[in-house]
């Protein structure tokens, strides 16, 4: 609506630069855990309400079912200067809220995808999105006690990963850990970003 | 500056009503939005490694 204002709150103050990053992977494998060793707030956890339009015996009325989900999302910052903020977003678990993914990879420089040695493949859904969108990614294997330790090249050939995505171990509960991940995919991104700009 | 998930979580409110509620305060010009955006060339490059180093100053 147009109240024939021209002049708006605060032009003055220029506003931060804000920079997005995700944090992806399978069921409990330490996305929440990450993005709380590395932002200055404590995770926070924002819920989502969806309608969701349901296939059920209702439709053989011609009558749709629809029931509410609900999502949560970890959310985290980084306040790297007066005019640049980092913000980290855990994507939801569950596969099927592939739209909030999109809403979420909206802008995002990068994705990290969290890796378990112990259930590796559930990590593919998340590697095949950002492959598929073209968002640079790496694979970081959050090393758990008791999972048997596998060297960077088996878990890069076992995900069948382009030799160019990093992959790194990780421990999501250090904050040196985690930073040096999201440093890591920062630069690898930038790596992306300048080929691209020369093609 | 906020983030639409940052106010969501303060407020305790699903991320769809805060958006109604920022689209009624934008529409007042008592909110500004800021996409996350960067600009290509040079500047971008700059920002990256601004972020790198700060990080890493963490
Ligand atoms: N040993 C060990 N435990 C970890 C590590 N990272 C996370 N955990 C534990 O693993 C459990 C799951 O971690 P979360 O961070 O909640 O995982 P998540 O990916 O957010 O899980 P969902 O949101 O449920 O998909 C928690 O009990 C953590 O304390 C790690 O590096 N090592
Ligand atoms: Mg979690």
């Amino acid at each position: 609506m147009d109240y024939g204002h021209s002049e708006r709150p605060s032009d003055a103050a220029p506003l931060p630069t804000a920079i997005k990053i995700l944090i992806a992977g399978g069921f409990g494998v330490g996305k929440t855990t990450l993005v709380g060793a590395v932002s200055e707030t404590r995770p926070l956890r924002t819920e989502e309400v969806l309608t969701e339009s349901g296939v059920g015996i209702d439709d053989l009325e011609g009558v749709e079912t629809k029931r509410t989900t609900t999502v949560a999302m970890d959310f985290g910052r980084i306040t790297i200067s007066d005019d640049l903020v980092l913000y980290l977003f855990g994507t939801p678990g569950q596969d099927r809220f592939w739209f909030v993914w999109d809403e979420l990879a909206l802008g995002a420089i990068g994705a990290v995808v969290l890796a378990d040695t112990r259930r590796l493949a559930d990590c593919f859904p998340s590697i095949d999105y950002f492959e598929g969108r073209g968002t640079p990614f790496l694979v970081a294997v959050n090393c758990f006690e008791g999972a048997r330790r596998y060297r960077l090249d088996e878990v890069q050939a076992a995900l069948n990963l382009d030799p160019e995505v990093p992959v790194l171990l990780c421990d999501a509960r250090q904050r040196e850990s985690a930073k040096e991940v999201l440093i890591m995919l920062v630069e690898h991104a930038m790596k992306i970003r300048a080929a691209r700009r020369a093609d | 500056m906020q983030s639409v998930a940052e106010i969501a979580a303060h407020l305790d409110l699903p991320v769809g009503a805060v958006r109604v509620l920022l689209g009624d305060l934008v529409a007042r010009n008592l909110v500004r939005i800021r996409e996350p955006h960067l600009t290509v060339g040079p500047t971008e490059h700059s920002i990256f490694e601004a972020v790198v180093n700060g990080l890493r100053a963490l």
